[in-house]
């Protein structure tokens, strides 16, 4: 077969072998998997958010563990106080940093 | 048209589908599911079973987007859940009557024509239908995937599991019938159409 008819036999079932599904099918569609990606979104982050805070409690703990044994009681409070300072401002900036993610996140599933 | 995308814009549509974004996720809906339908209906011949295809396609595609490595196009992994899917359907349910559903799909005619052209057009999807009606499920589907979605030898066989060979023997062959159909039905269309 020829190129010609080729292309004129593509170019009739391109105009006309198209099948349109019924009227808001598409809409349907557009909800139901829009809903179930949320859903599975939002699970995945669920156990990654357990996770998450499991491996961070066990941090602070083995840490504040660690500075106990290193005789943190007997620490002058030149090097005490900074080091209360440092642990305050490392929590704010992960605060923000949490926050900042959320809202992008947020946004863009709005755009 | 939207289905020769760049991969690229395809790629930054999945991602931000997987954080649940809806301009994303209706974007590619909009854009692969009147193919993918195509496809369902190719194989089944019936509107409710075929819809039905799509929107389990669609569904079980979602759900395991982590799961596609993305070394194909994600269009032709779409289809080949949806060819797959559909396949499974038309098997467990072999009793349709292919021909007799074709048939009433062809005496559908939507309520708002109103210019001689629609008629014209129905008239055309009429035949264009009847004549794809005539080939066997898989030809059609191959037919489908090739000239409407416009998927390559290759990435058939990804999606049919056929091999090239054997794809290129079912495309030959069906090319060869509906030149003949439109040949005999659509004589004067194609001469204008040339």
């Amino acid at each position: 077969m020829n190129t010609k008819n080729e292309v004129t036999i593509k170019k009739i079932l391109q105009q006309h072998a198209i099948q349109e599904p019924s009227a808001g099918f598409n809409e349907r569609l557009n909800i139901q998997v829009t809903h179930q990606t949320k859903l599975n979104f939002s699970k995945k982050n669920e156990i990654k958010l357990s996770y998450g805070k499991v491996v961070l409690i066990l941090l602070i703990t083995l840490n504040t563990f660690i500075l106990f044994i290193l005789g943190l009681t007997a620490l002058t409070p030149s090097v005490f106080i900074p080091l209360i300072f440092l642990t305050i401002s490392v929590i704010i900036t992960m605060i923000i940093i949490v926050s900042m993610v959320k809202k992008k996140i947020i946004t863009d599933n709005q755009d | 048209m939207k289905f020769l995308k760049p991969h690229n814009k395809e790629d930054e549509l999945l991602a931000r589908a997987k954080l649940g974004s809806d301009i994303a996720i209706r974007e590619i809906v909009d854009s692969y599911s009147k193919y993918a339908f195509t496809i369902a209906f190719g194989v089944l011949a019936n509107r409710e079973d075929a819809e039905e295809i799509v929107q389990d396609a669609f569904l079980k595609a979602f759900t395991s987007l982590d799961k596609f490595k993305q070394t194909s196009k994600f269009s032709t992994w779409l289809y080949k859940i949806v060819y797959h899917t559909a396949l499974n359907k038309y098997q467990s349910n072999k009793t349709i009557s292919v021909n007799a559903t074709i048939s009433d799909n062809l005496h559908y005619i939507p309520t708002n024509l109103q210019s001689w052209d629609n008629i014209l057009n129905n008239e055309r999807k009429k035949y264009v239908d009847s004549a794809l009606s005539q080939l066997e499920h898989t030809d059609r589907s191959i037919i489908t995937l090739h000239y409407i979605a416009e998927k390559s030898i290759s990435e058939i066989c990804e999606i049919t599991g056929y091999k090239k060979s054997a794809i290129k023997m079912r495309l030959l062959r069906s090319r060869k019938q509906l030149e003949g159909y439109f040949n005999t039905l659509l004589n004067q269309e194609i001469r204008e159409l040339l």
